[in-house]
């Protein structure tokens, strides 16, 4: 009978130490995160956006790295979902596609769709007017004194900045402006308006495990079980110990 | 043979009411351009006119809005052969979309207004003449209100609230102006408005 309970208390001892380093790991992670989301709103973590596109794509939202704009300077000038941004500020509606930007006497001047969008050079809506562009228009192509040059598919226009007139443009055509992609983390920062994925969320998920879905936190419920079990045995062999 | 006939009758509203509960999406679209807008209010022969917005102007727009009115400056434009006859085109959301409208002011009061823009999936009928011609003659009274009621349209009441702001931000911008900034002139046979 002795040897069997000293058997049994090996193979115990054995395996608590086996599985406690195994779980080791995973109960650090468990601590720490649990440790963060305590302070999380302290630290204003629920507010602040992942803006990982590999974090994103865990949770199932497409970060191709499409979202394109204007270079405004050091600022940028794009459309998403509707609205036409300055950086990651909404400005104003852009509905149709974002043609193109460009600044005349300090006023960026953007074309979306046939709208014409007036913005100052610190990013601040001045007006925004529809029906001012042909619907052909493709793109903008310069600027020249007071006139935006225009590339529609008829052929080239100059859009006066201050009375809007329009006109025929007879000069040589020129290469209209190519919207290029926007940086990383601004696109990512666009991306968090539809998305809303906070790193307080992250830790949740880490925390609980549901980062890899019911997988995940099937893993953890294992982990959660386990770490009872540890406990039963760890009081069980120091309860032999003593005796 | 009655029973298919109910059964007819029942596929037929069951149709209807799935109709009547999809959103219209051909409520949505340009009714009027600018230029259509213009000439059919002021004529052949107007300017346009640019207002900035003053703090003062800015503060009783969002009493009138409800929130800050987006933009630095308006536009408007005023018949060459009536000063007191201006026309203004202002955006306002309905539910989440913006509508753009169209007011003609005259004397201080609204000689018309029109929906230019639909871009919601409700409430366009507030485009219609049968309620828009309750906003003839309506002018502000010292509360910034309407001095007439507006009887609303069920099921657009978000649109018909958009429309009575719209119609008292550009009665009370009228009051705002004056016409010393001619941005261009636009005389019969001109191609361009302004």
């Amino acid at each position: 009978m002795a040897s069997l309970k000293r058997r049994l208390r090996l193979f115990f001892l054995r395996w608590h130490r086996r599985i406690g380093v195994m779980l080791s790991l995973f109960v650090i992670l468990i601590a720490l995160t649990g440790i963060v989301i305590n302070h999380a709103n302290r630290f204003s973590l629920d507010t602040i956006p992942v803006t990982s596109p590999w974090v994103l794509s865990w949770y199932g939202i497409a970060f191709d790295g499409k979202i394109t704009g204007f270079p405004a300077g050091k600022n940028w000038i794009s459309a998403f979902q509707g609205k036409l941004y300055w950086n990651s500020e909404p400005v104003s509606y852009c509905p149709e596609p974002l043609i193109g930007a460009a600044t005349i006497a300090g006023i960026w001047f953007v074309i979306c769709g046939t709208s014409l969008t007036l913005i100052s050079s610190d990013g601040v809506l001045i007006e925004s007017l529809s029906d001012v562009v042909p619907a052909d228009a493709s793109g903008i192509s310069g600027v020249s004194n007071d006139w935006l040059i225009i590339a529609t598919d008829s052929g080239q226009i100059r859009l006066h900045s201050d009375t809007l007139e329009l006109k025929a443009d007879t000069s040589q055509p020129l290469a209209t402006q190519v919207a290029t992609p926007l940086p990383t983390n601004l696109q990512a920062e666009l991306n968090f308006k539809s998305h809303s994925i906070t790193i307080e969320r992250l830790l949740l998920d880490l925390h609980s495990g549901r980062i890899l879905q019911l997988p995940g936190a099937l893993f953890n419920d294992l982990v959660a079980l386990v770490l009872i079990l540890l406990a039963v045995s760890g009081s069980w062999l120091w309860l032999q110990r003593k005796r | 043979m009655n029973s298919k006939r109910l059964l007819l009758f029942f596929a037929g509203c069951s149709l209807v009411l799935v109709f009547a509960s999809t959103n219209p999406v051909w409520a949505q679209g340009t009714y009027l351009t600018k230029d259509e807008f213009l000439k059919q209010s002021l004529g052949t022969s107007y300017h346009g006119h640019k207002l900035w917005l003053s703090k003062p102007i800015m503060q009783q727009l969002k009493n009138i809005f409800g929130h800050k009115y987006p933009g630095l400056r308006i536009r408007y434009w005023s018949n060459n052969n009536n000063a007191n006859q201006t026309a203004w085109i202002l955006n306002e959301i309905g539910k989440v979309k913006p509508i753009t409208f169209g007011v003609v002011v005259n004397n201080r009061k609204i000689e018309s207004i029109y929906v230019l823009v639909f871009r919601e999936s409700r409430g366009w009928e507030i485009k219609q003449t049968f309620f828009t011609d309750q906003f003839l003659g309506a002018s502000l009274n010292n509360r910034l209100r309407l001095n007439q009621h507006i009887d609303s349209i069920s099921g657009a009441t978000l649109s018909v609230i958009a429309m009575k702001k719209v119609a008292r931000a550009a009665l009370y911008l009228s009051q705002q102006i004056e016409l010393t900034d001619p941005v261009i002139s636009h005389q019969p046979g001109e191609d361009e408005s302004g």
